[in-house]
């Protein structure tokens, strides 16, 4: 106790004291945790204490392309390395390994080695990432981990013919996974009871080599697709609370849920609307949606589907009691913008509303030709509980103007407009500078627009 | 299901007494003091009269500290969830995570006062902040700095990777 006063009686004095030795052993064993291993048993070269406390670290992170800038030594050896902190480490329990790979000359028999080693000791998160061009056969055992509560794979295929059992785990990440046909589906997902999180990033489904996968999780609450697809998808969720669907360049020709989704209450979706089988099924998945973002050519979908069905209307006006948040991609043509208009006034809850305007870079400053007459197409309605517009690559073309103004003149609880111009690669600095004045110039004339809120705070970004 | 989350009922507010090492009382509300675990895993065994906590080990100028994270963290909570129930567009875990960094970044030895208390009251996401912290100062460092930072004398006679 006689210590701890000396040290707190002048701010000097604690200063000059080694106060990091003085921690606890586990908040130590701790803070090694946290950093990379080559960095975590370095500390063993600080003093006499601390020569073994490394080798009580609960997370082990390796690093292949770990460059040791500080030491100078001839050459590190990776494998060396990994196999001597396995060897010296306490035995004890692990909670994580995270391996990452340049090139495979490590060999994958050794890899799987290390993974096997961390399974004995009930791992619980496993983060592999592999950067080298090739994969390499990840050991099937890794799917009879019991322990696993997470699993991140960056980089390679999976080999998913063995049996699988996976009981705890919880959260599933795959970035670049390579699949097969076939291997993502009902019998895959029922060996997995447990999981909760799903997150497919750029996966690899081989060219539309792959006709369907089946993602069947009861107790799925998360689920994000981004993007590669392969050429349908089928979801069976039940109690999925968030979603997000988001494709660049591969559209699946279906996507289909089956089941309802009762709790489902965030949607992000980006992808043409032609993947479902109708805008009428999608907002009946949907209909508890709190927010919701659509792209991609939704909105003239939506347009073609109200001619031929228009009990669309009741569908959309029954879903969307609980939508606050809207978020969709348009060109501001006449036909979307009645779009717009038709689902705004039957959204009566929606509080905030975001467009982004898709009309390629290109294009810009040509499209004269595509709007006109757009009063014609607005229906006259309050928007009692929106509180906030915000319309991104704003080009101050005419019906991005009237849709301002109506947006102004019928809000009345509006607090705020925000309008962003962003700078694209495709032009030079000076057009688009240009192009920021304009809209400075546009910004002027919004604000002698009649206003029925009396808050309202217009920002241009 | 019914949605757990309900901002229309809410209980009257219950305090909790904590008293520091060098005597000061701090009066804070019960949820904000059951974001110790230590506090929380005998709460419901003590007499509701009797709620005062001795923390021995945590100064009045660190527990002033820890007060102030505990309840900004419990009030973003209800902010997020809140928010979560109305509309998604709510940035609310970045801004505390803004809020996080910089109330972290205080001078090391107040971070320790932070580590130590955060530890023995047992507040896991505090915890975790401070070690990161302490973690991101060690990372990158040659042992020579590590030393110079943390002020550890080196008393090891033998470089053990000496001799490679």
């Amino acid at each position: 106790m006689a210590n701890v006063d000396l040290q707190y009686s002048s701010p000097e004095m604690r200063n000059r004291v080694d106060r990091i030795s003085d921690l606890p052993l586990h908040v130590l064993h701790h803070i090694l945790s946290f950093l990379p291993t080559e960095h975590a048993v370095r500390t063993c070269l600080l003093s006499s204490y601390w020569r073994n406390i490394w080798r009580f670290v609960h997370t082990l992170y390796f690093d292949e392309s770990f460059d040791d800038t500080i030491e100078e030594k001839p050459q590190f050896d990776f494998t060396k390395f990994v196999d001597s902190v396995l060897i010296l480490r306490d035995p004890s329990h692990l909670q994580k390994l995270h391996l990452n790979l340049v090139d495979l000359s490590v060999g994958e028999s050794r890899v799987n080695i290390w993974i096997r080693y961390s399974m004995n000791h009930n791992v619980e998160v496993i983060d592999i990432v592999n950067e080298s061009h090739g994969y390499f056969d990840l050991t099937p055992c890794i799917f009879t981990c019991e322990s696993l509560r997470e699993f991140k794979l960056n980089g390679n295929s999976l080999n998913l013919s063995a049996s699988i059992c996976l009981p705890a785990l919880k959260v599933m990440h795959l970035y670049e996974v390579c699949f097969e046909n076939g291997q993502l589906g009902e019998a895959f997902f029922s060996a997995i009871p447990s999981l909760e999180t799903l997150i497919l990033e750029d996966c690899i489904f081989d060219d539309y080599d792959i006709e369907l996968i089946t993602i069947f999780a009861c107790q799925l609450k998360t689920l994000i697709m981004n993007g590669d697809y392969p050429r349908s998808v089928e979801i069976f969720a039940p109690v999925l609370i968030s979603l997000e669907l988001n494709s660049d360049d591969s559209t699946p020709e279906s996507i289909r849920f089956k089941s309802d989704i009762i709790h489902l209450k965030d949607v992000k979706v980006s992808l043409p609307a032609s993947c479902f089988e109708s805008i009428i099924q999608l907002f009946t998945v949907l209909k508890n949606a709190h927010s919701l973002a659509l792209r991609g050519r939704f909105l003239l979908s939506f347009t073609h589907e109200l001619l031929v069905a228009p009990s669309l209307l009741e569908c959309i006006q029954a879903s969307s009691c609980n939508l606050r948040w809207l978020k969709l991609g348009t060109e501001f043509s006449n036909a979307e913008i009645l779009a717009i208009n038709t689902i705004l006034s039957h959204s009566r809850q929606v509080e905030t509303i975001k467009l982004v305007n898709e009309v390629s870079k290109d294009e810009c400053g040509t499209t004269t030709g595509k709007y006109f007459q757009a009063e014609k197409v607005w229906l006259k309605y309050k928007l009692p509980h929106l509180k906030s517009v915000e319309i991104q690559d704003f080009r101050g073309s005419e019906n991005e103007m009237k849709f301002v103004k109506v947006i102004l003149e019928n809000a009345v609880s509006l607090e705020k407009l925000v309008i962003t111009a962003s700078y694209s690669g495709s032009e030079t600095m000076t057009e688009f500078i240009n192009r920021k004045n304009k809209m400075v110039e546009t910004g002027k004339k919004l604000l002698t627009y009649e206003r029925a809120s009396s808050s309202v705070g217009i920002l241009f970004v | 299901m019914k949605d757990s989350f309900n901002p229309s009922i809410e209980p009257p507010k219950k305090t909790v007494t904590l008293v520091s090492s060098d005597g000061y009382d701090f009066e804070v509300e019960e949820e904000v003091a059951l974001e110790s675990q230590v506090i929380k895993d005998g709460f419901e065994d003590k007499a509701v009269d009797d709620r005062e906590y001795l923390l021995f080990n945590v100064h009045s100028d660190t527990l002033e500290l820890i007060i102030k994270y505990c309840e900004k963290h419990v009030s973003s909570r209800k902010s997020i969830s809140a928010a979560a129930a109305s509309s998604s567009s709510s940035n609310g875990e970045e801004a505390l995570k803004e809020w996080d960094e910089h109330f972290i970044s205080v001078d090391t030895n107040t971070l320790y006062d932070i580590l130590m208390a955060a530890d023995y009251l047992n507040i896991k996401s505090l915890l975790d902040l401070a070690i990161q912290k302490v973690a991101d100062t060690i990372h990158g460092r040659s042992p020579e700095q590590i030393r110079k930072k943390f002020n550890i004398e080196n008393d090891s006679i033998i470089d053990p990777w000496a001799s490679e």
